[in-house]
C-alpha cells in the first residue's frame, strides 16, 4: 500500500490519503477493497451519530420483510408475539440503489492510462465500498448493472448473506455492449416503492436531455439522485502527435480526428457536457460528482458522505 | 559508360510498385478505439496525406534500393583514363603470333611449314602503312614478345 502526501480536510485533523485506485486493484477481493476503501475514509472524519459510527441502542421498529434477521430482538418477540427490529444511533433507514452502467465504453482497449484503472474496475471499487457502508449503517442496498439491456437486478436488502452476494454479482461484472438508459431507469422505477437513494455510476456519454426525460420520473416519486460521473484522465486530455482514425467502443463508428481539434475544441465540449450534466442533477435536487480513475477512492466517497449529509 | 545488358532498366518499371504499396497502406491503417465519439467532431482537413508523409523516408530508401539493383543487373562499363588515345588511331596494330614448336618442322607442298609461316610474317610486317606499328609473339613450350 503507498501513501501519497498528507492533505488536511477538517479543522485540526489530518487525513492521509492511503488508498490509491491501483493498489486496491491488487486487493485480493472486492470485499477487502470495499473495507479497506470505507475504514480509511472514516479515519479522520468527525465521528458523526448519523453514518452508523456507534452501536448504541435508540430504539424499536416493526419488523419488516427484508431485514436482517439478526437485528430481531427475540426477547421482545417472545414476551409479545410481535417482531421489532433493534435500532441503532447511526442506523439512517435508507434504501440505497445503485445502477453501474457496464457497457463497452467503460473499459475500452488501449485504456486505462498510466496509473489509473479502467472506469469499469473503478465504478466496481465505489459501488463495493458503497455496499460496506450501507451494511454497516443496516442500510438496504440493491444493485442494477446495465448497458443495452438489463444484466444483474438484486432487489435493495439488508439482510448480510444476501447484501455479500452483492460483492460476487460486483466482481462478475464486464463491460461489453451499448446503453440503453430508458432500459435500465424504467426497470428501477418499476421496482422500487419506498423512496431510495439512487446512485448511478457511469460515463455518461449521452445527450443530457435525453437521461433527464428519465431521471425526471425518478426524481418526482421522490427518489434522490446522485450522478456519480467517472472519466478516465486519458478521455479527458486526448493527446495525439498526429492525425489519427478513431473507433467508437460501443457503436463501431470510425472518424478521422486531428490533434488540433483534440488540443482545442474537444476540452471546450467536455467541460460544456460537464456543465449540463451537473444543472441537469441540480435541477431535480440531486448531486453531481465527477471522478477520474486515478482519483483516490476515499476522497470520492468522502464526496459521497456529503451528499449523504444533506439528505439523510 | 556502357551498359552491357541495357534490358534490366526495364525493372524500373517496378519502382510503381513500393508506391502504390505505400499508399495502400495509408489508407489500411487500423482505428484505435476510444470510449466514445460523442464529443469528437470529424477533421475537416484530408488526414490521408499527413499520414503518408510519416513513410516517406522508408519509401525514398525502397526506390532506392531498387533502383540500384537495376543498374547492377544492367553491368554498366565505365571508360578508363587514356582510353581516348586508342580510338584517336586510325590504323591497328599488327601482332603476328607464330607457332616455332618442332611440329611447325614438317613438310608441306616441297616447303617446311615453319618456312611458309616466316614468309607470311615478313609480308605482314611489309605491307604495313606508314606509322603502323608491329609486334611478333613466338609460341612452343614458352610465348616470347618480339618487338624492335
Amino acid at each position: 500500500m503507498t501513501t501519497t502526501p498528507v492533505h488536511t480536510l477538517a479543522p485540526g485533523r489530518v487525513h492521509q490519503r492511503l488508498i490509491e485506485p491501483t493498489v486496491l486493484a491488487q486487493l485480493a477481493t472486492l470485499e477487502l477493497v470495499a473495507r479497506s476503501v470505507v475504514e480509511g475514509t472514516l479515519v479522520g472524519l468527525h465521528r458523526s451519530p448519523t453514518f452508523g459510527f456507534s452501536q448504541e441502542f435508540a430504539e424499536y421498529r416493526t419488523y419488516m420483510p427484508g431485514d436482517d434477521l439478526r437485528y430481531i430482538d427475540w426477547n421482545v418477540y417472545a414476551r409479545t408475539d410481535k417482531t421489532y427490529i433493534k435500532r441503532f444511533f447511526g442506523d439512517t433507514n435508507c434504501q440505497l440503489m445503485l445502477l453501474l452502467d457496464t457497457s463497452a465504453s467503460m473499459d475500452p482497449p488501449e485504456f486505462p492510462s498510466p496509473g489509473a484503472v479502467s472506469k469499469i474496475d473503478y465504478a466496481r471499487f465505489f459501488s463495493a465500498a458503497l455496499v460496506y457502508l450501507a451494511a454497516r449503517q443496516h442500510d438496504a442496498v440493491g444493485l442494477l448493472a446495465f448497458n443495452e439491456g438489463i444484466g444483474v437486478y438484486r432487489r435493495p436488502v439488508t439482510k448480510a448473506a444476501t447484501v455479500r452476494t452483492l460483492y460476487h454479482e460486483l466482481d462478475g461484472l464486464r463491460s461489453a455492449g451499448g446503453t440503453d438508459w430508458q432500459k435500465a431507469l424504467e426497470h428501477v422505477q418499476g421496482r422500487l416503492r419506498k423512496k431510495s437513494l439512487l446512485v448511478v455510476i457511469s460515463d455518461f456519454y449521452t445527450e443530457p436531455d435525453d437521461l433527464a426525460q428519465v431521471l425526471l420520473g425518478l426524481a418526482a416519486r421522490g427518489h434522490d439522485l446522485l450522478l456519480v460521473h467517472v472519466l478516465d484522465p486519458g478521455e479527458r486530455q486526448v493527446q495525439l502527435k498526429t492525425a489519427a482514425t478513431l473507433r467508437d467502443a460501443e457503436t463501431g463508428e470510425v472518424m478521422e480526428v486531428s490533434p488540433d481539434e483534440l488540443a482545442t475544441d474537444y476540452p471546450d465540449r467536455l467541460r460544456n457536457h460537464v456543465e449540463a450534466l451537473k444543472k441537469l442533477t441540480i435541477g431535480m435536487g440531486g448531486h453531481y460528482l465527477q471522478v477520474d480513475t486515478d482519483q483516490p477512492l476515499d476522497r470520492t466517497l468522502s464526496g459521497y458522505l456529503r451528499f449523504r449529509a444533506r439528505h439523510p | 559508360m556502357l551498359l552491357v545488358s541495357a534490358a534490366f532498366l526495364a525493372g524500373l518499371i517496378f519502382l510503381g510498385v513500393p508506391w502504390w504499396l505505400h499508399r495502400l497502406s495509408a489508407h489500411a491503417s487500423e482505428p484505435r478505439t476510444f470510449s466514445s465519439l460523442f464529443l469528437m467532431r470529424p477533421s475537416e482537413a484530408p488526414v490521408h496525406m499527413r499520414r503518408k508523409l510519416q513513410h516517406l523516408w522508408l519509401l525514398a530508401l525502397r526506390l532506392l534500393l531498387l533502383s540500384v539493383a537495376c543498374f547492377a543487373f544492367a553491368q554498366p562499363i565505365l571508360e578508363l583514363a587514356g582510353s581516348a588515345d586508342i580510338e584517336a588511331t586510325s590504323e591497328p596494330d599488327r601482332v603476328i603470333v607464330l607457332d616455332t614448336s618442332l611440329s611447325m618442322n614438317r613438310s608441306g607442298s616441297g616447303e617446311r611449314a615453319f618456312s611458309e609461316a616466316q614468309q607470311i610474317a615478313r609480308e605482314l610486317v611489309r605491307t604495313l602503312p606508314p606509322g603502323g606499328r608491329a609486334a611478333v609473339v613466338t609460341v612452343d613450350n614458352r610465348i616470347e614478345l618480339n618487338t624492335p
